[in-house]
Parts: structure tokens; C-alpha cells; sequence
């Protein structure tokens, strides 16, 4: 029992782990976009997308697994694109408009929402419903697995899974290394801090924040696609994958700002939310309210992090503030 | 001799809204000098240097290098130039260490400032190897050979020891794994300097460097400035200072209202010609300071402290009293606890330990001889009798007992009345109500005296929005205010109803002011009232101060000019690293005994 | 030993060179001064704008039908008693919780629970009306539903505040969470009352009662033009007024003066959360049932209508009506197109955003550099 707890829980930490992994890079270059669970979704309407081109251009499932691949390769670019073509949008309206951050994000989330429900709706209209994508969401998910009949809970574990299960440790490493150590990152940093400053310094802080947002959105979208193709296998949960973006954004503030901390704060957030599924309540009516020991947790985590860090040093300082130069 | 130009302005027009900041300004600068930018607050020379810095984009006019017509639209722009400024406001971020500060913004480090300062010194340090007839040893070759590895990577170890010969060069000292808001401003500013360096700028811009400096770190400063100069480096130092102007520059451009007034060299003018170019006309400006009138003690401050939310001390162990009728000079490196002894004062900050009392005088407490003999009597008239039909001053000396004793009968002499009160724990509003009219003029004037998207009309309520029963707001009485402080202080606004943060700097002063004054104050405390403000509206603010105090009202002035502190105050408290390292009679002190008191030395 | 070169270049720095100018065509700054007219002028223009975007995306999912989504709100909001009555309630539920949060957003604190203030509103209302002896008359009941709504929207919104106004805890999330919480608690009761369906439903006590139907509407369209009014006068010439106005510009200044932040961070948002139980408790009195989609997204809705009426009640009032008309007109239009519910945030979305985008007009003047063009062709002739 408590192996499948871990496994539902390492299955599920990709999402928040790709969805925070975005997010603190958007918000480490002092964006806070709130429209991370739209872009999630968004990452969903790409993989739907990626899947229906595949499918016309090679006609059918890949027998191979060479066309697996690339149709692996396809839904991959196709949800990040969706994913950049939101931080774009983003990153227009909030660097070049200077439009308020916060309402353009609650827009966009709604906006991702509709979308993914809308490109669905018209896929299924077309006759390509659940089953259309199912087929194709397990030829991707068992690309890179190990034999599906794993005998020990280390395999179990680790190697039983999609290899966008592992782009998402990979990323979120990558990430925390670039912000970390390197010149670039070091410059996302100072833009997040302090525009003023880093502008004065020679740093192109629109460049820099049109590029963290539009990366960062594109890798939030693979946590949406990840839902789509590994977790759910082509079936649409809707009111599901926007909570997920939502404890994703929370995930950002409860790991300090820092992706590798992200790793472990998702699989905690992973294990939180298939804890009450897995090991259910003998009586019905409170396993529907200890359903919801995820978010109460969330809030647990949002007041520690705040009574704990008074400091509040971790935070990006120019977070959520547009920058205009000629400001006199 | 011929000067090379270093670089040329010619014809900048920058406007914001319906203000000119500058309006067709041309200014020249050569290689190798140093220039002062002189004009009053408000007359454009940080608005034109942020042209030439490339924060600001030009309306119109263009900016020359060897005669042709360059583009400056970024900072990264300027810095390609080799044109570097350092802003009034540090452009730092704080929770970077000095070394990441100075390496951030650059793709990589090659053929930048430091490898130019460093490869030349060491060419210096071989060419003198030579000469004394040495070979050099292999430890200097290899540390010359490290110096030129590719700079392209992210090593800030390497980076730190490159900094370091910067440092060794110029002569300043930096700790390059010092955070920055762990810096004294001075730390701050020498690392600002570094930075451009680094980027191996030729041009470098001041705005206002002396402000927050003693007389003693100015004197380093100069030093370090003489020294680039020598280095061929040409540089503009923008200020208001005169007798800044007449110690360091080679030329002076003055610049009033946004236009150019002219350039002259400074061994050929003197401090009032640039006075009357800069001011327009020639004016009297002195400040009046009267003897305090009074003796009474109106505020005690007794071991205050203060912690900020990390809990380190900002204020330790203050003490001193405030008298009335008197201007009591705050002097100090900024942020050494000005602002958070204002703040703990008025209720606004926590006071962790100490006390804060009051005086409350009433002049009118009768008293008889059935209660009282004729010694106490006198004795309590030492401390203040009063006339019961003007309130004016009584002295029993040189009168006769028969006389005292007339006029303690008939009723016609008052005595004080000390009442004391504690202000600890008290906030604004509750020491309001204790009737208490305590003004203060923040630092921070539409971050914490004003509230900038409010009109001015709005900004009166906030001294008095809680007058009145009921839930709802009188409208009628803070319109009447502004009314009178628009006309009597000549704020120049286009109406009552005007935001306050689209007022000049000067104007919202003005607006603060007139508040608080409004405000019939007993205690006074104003931080840096003139900051931003032109010289006439200075002196304005000056004379209120003064005839607050010849009110009666106790004044805490906290100022960065040591000479108008000298002028103004009474008594200058000196406070350095949160401590009172001197309570001074400012009419028996210099500005250098200042400047040691301010560093922490005594006297 | 080997030699030691050095490089000259360094060691004599080259003069400085002039590169090829290179100015920018686009130049912003910012306005300072917007008059009256100019603010209507781009208002007006924006909506248009949003509006015909809209239609554009409706005619991107399906070609042909641009005219369509115009001729179909319209009629979706005068087709017919019903469908002008429907949409008078969505204006009636997007006016109010808009009105609800706007207090808390004054003050600059992020009420994105509106929704979940609304269901426990509906939920004590519910729940008094399923456990009250049917003995209560009816006015009675339902006086006591309100209360009980009020209170618990009060009481849901000010945990949030307390750990905002005591830590400063990030109130965006927190009352987002909270919204899931209220979804739970109103599943769990619904199970509780009915153990088989888990549906709170048919609830009789205290339930709006009228022998015309549409009176039903009415009732809570008063209710909500008087809380209108009430936060308009609220907001403009009351003490608490301005002081959760200070509270939201500087906290300083609220400081300064001596405001009690922490207090009055409380008191706004626990009117907020109290209005929005108001809202819970119509819907529910209303219905005759609660369930945890009676808000369907409205809360987010809200905020951005808040925002984007500049914390305006008149504004606010416009836009809400705006937002209704579209909700109801793509909701009718895309229901006969066949485009699913998803189509209406869709648009929602997309009209917030582009009157999002003209905001800029407001406060920005942009300014064409054409010397930029006349540069590069001088250049290309000398070549």
C-alpha cells in the first residue's frame, strides 16, 4: 500500500514540479504571472493539437519507434509552443502595455480554461474523442518506459514511467543550476530585484523578462500536457488541471523561490494530495472533506512560509512591478 | 594647451508633461577634466545627464563623439561609449554581494575597464623590473599570464580578485563579499564607482555625491577623483554646493530652469558671479536665528531603543531634551537612525526599551498663600509666571515682597503647571488624543506624509478626518485648509482637487508643510524639509521654521546641509550607528568637528 | 622563462568609435495629465474594440457567423421575458459580488475568494433552511438565513485577513484555497443532508415565495442596487472609507497617522465576505438549493471587473453589465452553434483582456520616431 502511495505520488509530482519549475522562473525575473494554471491548460490544448498533426501528416498510430518518437517530439513542441505563445501574450501585455500583472494572469487563466474545453469540444465534434486520443497518449507514455511488468518498487518507482516524467527533473535541475550559477542567471536575478538597478547596469530588463516568461511559461505548459498524456492517458478531467496550476503558483512561495527545492516540495505536495485517495476515510461523507487535505495543507504551508521567513528576503523584490525607465 | 572633447551636447530638449526639464541645453566636456554641472533643484542637470546616461531619451537635440552624431538609448548604449553614471539613488541591488553587483549586466569581462587597469599596471610593475636591471620572477608571470585568461566564463572568486586590483589601482577600499545592504552609503557609493570602472569607463557622471557625506569622506572622495583625472578620465559632478564647485572642478556649466546659463572656468570667476548665474537674480538669503526664548523642557527622550523586524538594534540608549523655543539640529550619516527616531517618537515605530514624556505646560494654575509661603512662591515663579490678561512672561525680580504678594492676591500671576506624560506605546492617533500636537514632516514625503494618488484636499483630512461624531467625513473644513495654504505658501497648483503627486517636489513640500503647520504644533520635527526644493522656496521653509520657534514650539530639524545646520540649529545632536555620539551648541562648533562626531570620533 | 608580450591595445586604449546610429522608432512616455473626455474617448473605444474581437473569435471557431454573435446577445437579453430576466440575474450576480470584493481590493488586498465567501454565505443560509423547525414562519426563517449567511461570509473571509493583517501571509493564495475548502464543506453537507445523492436541493423553509416567477428576480436585483448604493456612499464619505483607502496607497502614511492597519484590514475584508454571503444567501433563497457551481467562476470575474472599473462604482456598474451581455450572448450563441459552455469564458476573457490592453492609452503617450525610416533610406542612397 505504501509503495502505491509513493508511486501515485511520484507520478503525480511532475505536474506541480513543471508548473513551479515555469513559475519561479517567471517570477525570479520579477513577473508574477497568476496565469500559470491558464497555461497548464494551455499545455493540454497543445498536446491535442501535436497528437491531431501527427496524425495528419503520418495518418494512424506510430507502429515504430521511430514515428513514436516523433510523435513524441511533435506534442512536446506543440505544448511548449502553446505554452510560449502564452508568455508572449504575457509578457506583451505586462512588459510592453505594462498592463497590471494580476489581472492580466486571473484573465488568462480563465482564458486557458475556456480554450482547452473549446479545442476539445471542436475535436470531438470532428469525431475524435477520448478514445482518439488514448490510443496515441499511451504510445508516448510507454516510449521511454522500462517493461511495464517492474518486479521491485525501486523499478516500480523509477523506472516505470514517461519520459516526460523525467524532463521534468532534468528541467527543474537545469533551472536551479542557470539561475544559480551562471552570468544569465545571475542578470534574471538582478531584474527581479531590482529593474532600476539592473537596467543601469546594462541589462536589456525587457529582453530579459520577455524571455524568462515566455521559457518559463512553455516549460509550465509541459506540466499540462504531462497531465494529459501520462497521468490521465487522453481523458479530460475538467476543474482538475487549473488546481493543479493554482498549487503549483503556491508551490513557488512555499520552496523559497528555488527549483531544486521544488523537487522536493512537489513530491510533498504529490504525496499530500494522493494521501487522502489512497488511504481513504472508513466513512463516506468525510472522505469527500478529506479529499480536500490538500489545499488545507497549502494553506498550512502559505502561513508557516509567512510566519517563518519575516524577512521576507526570498522574494523576488520587484515582484509583480511593471518597470517603466523614464519614470521621474 | 589643447583639449581633446571628450563628448559634446548639443541642443537636448527632455520635457515630462507640460514641464521642460531641459530645453535646448549644449554642454561640452574634455578629456581629462573635471566639470561641475551647477544649478539650483529642479533646473534640469540630472534630467540632461540622464540623457547622456541613456535613461532618458531626448525630445529633441543630439549628442556628439569626435563630431559625429551618436545614439544613446540604453544604459548599455552609454556604457559602450565608455560613459558611466552614478546615480543619487544607488543603482545596487541589495541582497547582492559587491562582486555580484559589479559583475552583473556584462556578457563577459574582456577587454573591459579591469583588464585595461589591471594589464596597465602591470606593464608599469615589469617596465620597473626592467629598469632595476631583475628579471621578472616566475610568480609575476604567472600571475600576469592568469590575468589574461579568457574572461568569458561566470567566476565570481576571479572576478572578486580582478575587483581588487581596481581597488589597489585607485586606491579605495572594498569588500567584494560584502552585501550591499550590509554597506554604509559611502561603502555604496565607492562600490558605484568601482562598477563603472570595471566597465573601463572614460566619462563618469556624479549626481550630487557630497549629500550624504562628512566633510572627511568628501575630502576622500576628491582625492580619488583628482587621482582619475590624472588618469585621463573626464568627469562631471553635478551639484549645488559652491564651495564644492570652487574646490575640485576645471570648468563650471550652470543650467537654471532648464536652460543654459554658461560655462566658465573656474580661475575665473568666483562664488558670487556663479551665485547670481545660478540663482538669476541676486538675492539676500540669510536665515535669522534668534535666541531660544524659553526654558522649559517640552520633550525627554530617556535610553530609547529601537529594533528593526530582524530584531539588531537601530537606536541604542538616546537621550536628550527638547526644549521649547528651540531647534534642536539632527546631524548624522544617513541611516544611522534619523528616520527611526523621528518614527519612534511620534508613535509611528515600536520603542523596544526607554521612555518618551511629554511636558505639558498650562500657564494657568493659580495659587494662594494659604497653600503656599513666599519662598515657595518664588521659587515656583523661577520656573515660568505668567500675567493672567496677556499670558506674558512675569519676573518677580527686582520687585518687593509687598509688590509679589499684591499681585499673587489680586489674582493677577499664573504659575506653570507641569503636567508629564508618556509617549511610549502610544500611536498617532491616541497621542492626538491626548491633545498633543505633535507635527512631524517625515523623510518620506509622498510615501509616508502624503499619499501621492490623493488630491489635496484629501491630503488635509489626514491630520483630521477623525474630527466630528458620526461615521461621515467633514468635507468643508480641510477644503478651507488647503484653500489657506495654497494662497499663503504660493503652492503653485492648478486647484485644490489636483493629485498630489503630479505637484513639483518643491510644491508637495510646500503641501506637508503648510499640514502640518496647519496642525498648531507644540513639538516640530521636520527630516530633510528642503530636500529637492530651489532656494528661494528653502529659505521659505527656513523662515516658518524660525517663527515656530519664536512661538514657542520645540523644533527637531533633521538635515544633510552641515552649513544650514549650523545656521539654523541651536543645538546639534549627532547621532552615528544608532548612538548619540555628541549633543553640540551649534553656535560654538565648526562643520569639520561635525564631520569627526558623525564618523563615531570624539572631540 | 618565457617571454611576457603585452598587448598594446590595452595598454592604449583605442578612442572611442561612433557606431552606426541606431534609434528607436517607438518612444513611450508617460501621460501625465488625462482629461475627462480622453478617458471616456478610450473607454468607448476599447469596449468596441473587445466587442469585435469577440465576434472575431467566434467567427474563427466558426466561419461565417461574425454578425451572429451581436444579433445573438442582443437577443439573448431582449429575446424574451425569460432571457431578459435571465440576464438582469447575471447582472445582478456579477454587480454584486463585484461590489462585494471591491472594499477589499481598495485596500490592495487580493480577494480572489469572493466565490468561496459566496458558497458558505449560501451554505449557513442552506443549512438553516433544511435544519429549522417548519414551525418558524416563513419571514422569520428567512431573516434568520440571512443573518447566518452574513455572518459566515464574514466569518470565511476574515481568516484570511487575520493571517494577512498578523504575518502578512500572501492572501491570493489563501483565499484561492479557501474556495476549494467551501466546495468540499458544501459536498460534505450535501452528503450529510441527503446520504444517497449528496444534492442540497429542494429546500422549502425560508425559500423566496411568489406567485409570479419573476419576482424572483427582482428580489435579489433590489438587494443588490441597495448594496450599490451603499458601498458607494460608503466608500466616498465615511470615515472607513478613507481609511481603507490610505490603508491601500501607503501603509505608511495609515502608520503615520495613526491608523490601526491590522484593524482596518479586517474590518473591510469582513464586510467584503459578509456582502458576498448576501450574495450566498439570495442565490440559495432564490434556488431553493445550493451546490458548489452556483458561482461558476464569477469570483474571478468580479475581481477583474473591480480592477478594470478603476474601483469606480459607476464604472463598475457599466462594466458589469457589459460582462453579462457577453456571458449571456456567447453563452446563447454558442450554444446553437454547437461550441460548449467553454466558448463564454473564452470570450470573458478575451473582452477583460483587450480593455485590459487600453489601459495603456491611459497612462502612456506613445511617440513615432519617423526619423528612424528617413535615416536608413539617406543611408541606402550614399551606398
Amino acid at each position: 500500500m505504501f509503495v502505491t502511495l509513493l508511486k501515485e505520488a511520484l507520478r503525480l509530482t511532475p505536474i506541480f514540479l513543471f508548473g513551479s519549475t515555469g513559475e519561479t522562473l517567471t517570477e525570479k525575473s520579477g513577473h508574477l504571472n497568476l496565469g500559470t494554471p491558464g497555461i497548464l491548460c494551455m499545455g493540454v490544448a497543445g498536446g491535442m493539437v501535436g497528437i491531431s498533426i501527427y496524425d495528419l501528416i503520418f495518418g494512424g498510430f506510430p507502429t515504430n519507434f521511430g514515428g513514436a518518437l516523433a510523435l513524441f517530439l511533435i506534442v512536446v513542441f506543440m505544448a511548449m509552443l502553446f505554452g510560449a505563445l502564452s508568455g508572449l501574450l504575457f509578457s506583451f501585455f505586462c512588459v510592453s502595455l505594462r498592463c497590471n500583472q494580476n489581472v492580466m494572469g486571473l484573465a488568462y487563466t480563465t482564458f486557458g480554461i475556456g480554450f482547452y474545453g473549446l479545442v476539445f469540444n471542436s475535436f470531438e465534434s470532428q469525431g475524435k474523442g477520448i478514445f482518439y486520443f488514448n490510443e496515441f497518449c499511451y504510445t508516448i507514455n510507454t516510449l521511454f518506459m522500462k517493461d511495464a511488468e517492474a518486479t521491485n518498487a525501486f523499478e516500480k518507482l523509477f523506472l516505470a514511467n514517461g519520459g516526460l516524467w523525467y524532463m521534468s527533473f532534468i528541467i527543474a535541475i537545469v533551472v536551479a543550476i542557470i539561475l544559480k550559477r551562471t552570468r544569465v542567471g545571475l542578470n534574471i536575478r538582478a531584474v527581479g530585484e531590482n529593474a532600476g538597478s539592473a537596467d543601469a547596469a546594462g541589462i536589456n530588463v525587457s529582453k530579459y523578462r520577455y524571455l524568462t516568461t515566455i521559457i518559463g511559461s512553455a516549460i509550465s505548459a509541459l506540466g499540462g500536457l504531462y497531465y494529459f498524456v501520462e497521468i490521465n492517458i487522453g481523458l479530460l478531467e475538467f476543474g482538475k488541471i487549473d488546481t493543479y496550476g493554482w498549487l503549483a503558483v503556491a508551490l513557488v512561495i512555499f520552496t523559497l523561490w528555488k527549483t531544486d527545492l521544488g523537487v522536493l516540495g512537489a513530491f510533498l505536495f504529490a504525496f499530500l494530495f494522493k494521501l487522502p485517495e489512497i488511504y481513504g476515510l472508513p466513512s463516506a461523507e468525510f472522505n469527500m472533506l478529506f479529499l480536500y487535505l490538500p489545499y488545507f495543507i497549502t494553506i498550512l504551508v502559505l502561513l508557516a512560509t509567512s510566519i517563518f521567513d519575516r524577512k521576507a528576503g526570498q522574494a523576488p523584490g520587484n515582484l509583480g512591478i511593471t518597470y517603466f525607465r523614464e519614470e521621474r | 594647451m589643447d583639449k581633446k572633447l571628450a563628448i559634446q551636447l548639443k541642443n537636448i530638449s527632455k520635457t515630462f508633461g507640460k514641464v521642460k526639464a531641459n530645453s535646448n541645453v549644449s554642454l561640452d566636456l574634455y578629456e581629462g577634466e573635471i566639470l561641475s554641472l551647477l544649478g539650483e533643484n529642479g533646473s534640469g542637470k540630472t534630467s540632461l545627464m540622464n540623457v547622456l546616461a541613456g535613461i532618458y531619451t531626448p525630445d529633441s537635440g543630439s549628442i556628439l563623439l569626435n563630431g559625429e552624431k551618436i545614439t544613446i538609448t540604453s544604459p548599455k548604449d552609454a556604457f559602450s561609449y565608455r560613459i558611466g553614471m552614478i546615480h543619487q539613488h544607488f543603482k545596487l541591488v541589495d541582497v547582492f554581494t559587491a562582486t555580484e553587483n559589479v559583475v552583473v549586466g556584462l556578457d563577459n569581462e574582456d577587454y573591459k575597464g579591469f583588464r585595461r587597469a589591471a594589464v596597465q599596471s602591470e606593464y608599469e610593475k615589469f617596465e620597473r623590473i626592467k629598469a632595476e636591471g631583475k628579471e621578472p620572477t616566475e610568480d609575476d608571470v604567472n600571475n600576469y599570464k592568469r590575468l589574461l585568461k579568457s574572461t568569458r566564463g561566470y567566476n565570481l572568486k576571479e572576478s572578486a580578485i580582478r575587483i581588487k586590483r581596481i581597488c589597489d589601482k585607485f586606491g579605495f577600499v572594498l569588500d567584494p563579499n560584502k552585501r550591499v545592504c550590509d554597506m554604509s552609503v559611502s561603502e555604496k557609493q565607492t562600490l558605484e564607482i568601482v562598477k563603472t570602472l570595471y566597465r573601463g569607463v572614460d566619462i563618469l557622471i556624479l549626481d550630487e555625491p557630497t549629500a550624504v557625506l562628512t566633510p572627511q569622506e568628501i575630502d576622500k572622495l576628491f582625492d580619488v577623483l583628482r587621482n582619475m583625472r590624472e588618469a585621463g578620465k573626464s568627469i562631471i559632478i553635478i551639484t549645488h554646493k559652491l564651495n564644492e564647485v570652487m574646490e575640485i572642478s576645471d570648468r563650471i556649466t550652470v543650467l537654471r530652469k532648464g536652460e543654459l546659463v554658461g560655462s566658465v572656468n573656474k580661475t575665473e570667476t568666483s562664488i558670487d558671479e556663479l551665485t547670481e548665474m545660478m540663482v538669476g537674480k541676486k538675492t539676500e538669503l540669510n536665515i535669522e536665528r534668534s535666541l531660544p526664548n524659553g526654558t522649559q523642557s517640552l520633550l525627554e527622550v530617556k535610553d530609547l531603543c529601537v529594533k528593526n523586524i530582524v530584531g539588531t538594534d537601530i537606536l541604542k540608549n538616546i537621550s536628550f531634551n527638547l526644549k521649547e523655543g528651540e531647534i534642536l539640529g539632527i546631524a548624522g550619516i544617513s541611516g544611522n537612525g534619523q528616520k527611526e527616531l523621528l518614527e519612534a517618537i511620534a508613535g509611528v515605530d515600536r520603542i523596544s526599551s526607554g521612555e518618551v514624556i511629554y511636558h505639558r505646560q498650562k500657564k494657568d494654575k493659580p495659587v494662594s498663600f494659604y497653600h503656599k509661603s513666599l519662598k515657595e512662591i518664588k521659587k515656583l515663579a523661577t520656573e515660568g509666571a505668567f500675567h493672567n490678561k496677556n499670558n506674558k512672561r512675569v519676573s518677580f525680580e527686582g520687585k518687593s515682597n509687598k509688590e509679589i504678594k499684591e499681585m499673587v492676591n489680586n489674582g493677577e500671576v499664573f504659575f506653570n503647571d507641569n503636567e508629564t506624560m508618556s509617549l511610549k506605546g502610544k500611536n498617532p492617533r491616541e497621542i492626538r488624543e491626548l491633545g498633543i500636537h505633535l507635527a512631524f514632516v517625515p523623510e518620506d514625503r509622498l510615501g509616508m506624509g502624503l499619499v501621492g494618488n490623493m488630491d489635496i484636499n484629501e491630503n488635509m483630512m489626514l491630520r483630521s478626518y477623525r474630527k466630528g461624531k458620526g461615521p461621515f467625513l467633514n468635507f468643508k473644513k480641510p477644503k478651507d485648509t488647503a484653500e489657506t495654504i495654497i494662497h499663503e505658501l504660493e503652492v503653485a497648483t492648478p486647484s485644490a482637487t489636483t493629485q498630489v503627486k503630479k505637484l513639483s517636489g518643491g510644491n508637495v513640500q510646500k503641501v506637508l508643510v503648510g499640514r502640518e503647520i496647519a496642525y498648531a504644533p507644540s513639538v516640530f520635527m521636520v527630516a530633510y524639509p528642503v530636500r529637492g526644493l530651489d532656494i528661494n522656496s528653502s529659505y521659505t521653509i527656513y523662515n516658518l521654521l524660525n517663527k515656530q520657534k519664536e512661538k514657542g514650539v520645540g523644533i527637531i530639524y533633521v538635515g544633510e546641509d552641515l552649513d544650514v545646520l549650523l545656521a539654523l540649529a541651536d543645538r546639534i545632536l549627532v547621532l552615528c550607528n544608532g548612538e548619540v555620539s555628541g549633543i553640540v551648541d551649534a553656535r560654538k562648533i565648526d562643520k569639520r568637528q561635525l564631520g569627526a562626531l558623525m564618523l563615531g570620533n570624539s572631540l | 622563462m618565457s617571454e611576457v608580450k603585452f598587448d598594446q591595445k590595452l595598454i592604449n586604449p583605442t578612442p572611442r568609435k561612433v557606431k552606426p546610429a541606431r534609434e528607436k522608432f517607438i518612444h513611450i512616455t508617460k501621460k501625465l495629465d488625462v482629461s475627462m473626455k480622453y478617458k471616456v474617448i478610450v473607454r468607448v473605444i476599447s469596449i468596441v474594440t473587445a466587442l469585435l474581437v469577440c465576434a472575431l473569435i467566434l467567427n474563427l471557431f466558426s466561419p461565417g457567423h461574425f454578425g451572429d454573435f451581436f444579433s445573438g446577445s442582443i437577443n439573448s437579453l431582449v429575446g424574451s421575458d425569460k432571457k431578459f430576466f435571465n440576464s438582469v440575474y447575471e447582472f445582478t450576480l456579477l454587480l454584486g459580488l463585484s461590489i462585494a470584493v471591491l472594499p477589499s481590493f481598495k485596500m490592495k488586498f487580493w480577494n480572489l475568494g469572493g466565490e468561496g465567501q459566496v458558497l458558505i454565505g449560501g451554505l449557513a443560509a442552506a443549512l438553516v433552511s433544511r435544519y429549522i423547525s417548519p414551525s418558524v414562519p416563513n419571514f422569520l426563517t428567512t431573516i434568520i438565513m440571512f443573518v447566518a449567511a452574513v455572518v459566515a461570509g464574514g466569518i470565511w473571509a476574515a481568516i484570511p485577513a487575520f493571517f494577512k493583517a498578523k504575518f502578512d501571509t500572501n492572501e491570493t493564495l489563501f483565499t484561492l484555497m479557501m474556495n476549494y475548502i467551501a466546495t468540499g464543506l458544501i459536498i460534505f453537507f450535501a452528503f450529510i443532508a441527503d446520504p444517497s445523492h449528496g444534492l442540497f436541493t429542494n429546500l422549502k423553509n425560508g425559500i423566496f415565495n411568489f406567485s409570479n416567477s419573476d419576482m424572483l428576480i427582482i428580489v435579489p436585483f433590489i438587494v443588490v442596487v441597495l448594496m450599490t448604493a451603499f458601498m458607494f456612499g460608503y466608500l466616498n464619505y465615511t470615515k472607513h472609507g478613507y481609511e481603507l483607502s490610505v490603508v491601500g496607497e501607503t501603509r505608511n502614511t495609515a502608520k503615520y497617522i495613526g491608523i490601526n492597519v491590522k484593524g482596518v484590514i479586517l474590518r473591510t475584508v469582513i464586510i467584503s465576505g459578509a456582502l458576498c454571503g448576501i450574495i450566498g444567501y439570495l442565490s440559495v433563497a432564490k434556488q431553493g438549493s445550493i451546490s458548489e457551481n452556483i458561482m461558476s467562476g464569477r469570483g474571478f470575474t468580479a475581481v477583474m471587473i473591480a480592477w478594470l472599473g478603476h474601483m469606480n462604482v459607476l464604472e463598475i456598474v457599466i462594466m458589469s453589465f457589459l460582462v453579462a451581455f457577453i456571458t449571456r450572448g456567447s453563452g446563447q450563441v454558442a450554444t446553437s452553434l454547437d461550441l460548449g459552455t467553454d466558448f463564454t469564458k473564452i470570450t470573458i476573457a478575451v473582452f477583460l483582456i483587450v480593455i485590459l490592453a487600453f489601459e495603456f492609452f491611459l497612462n502612456y503617450d506613445v511617440h513615432f520616431n519617423k526619423n528612424v525610416f528617413k535615416n536608413k533610406k539617406s543611408k541606402e542612397v550614399k551606398e
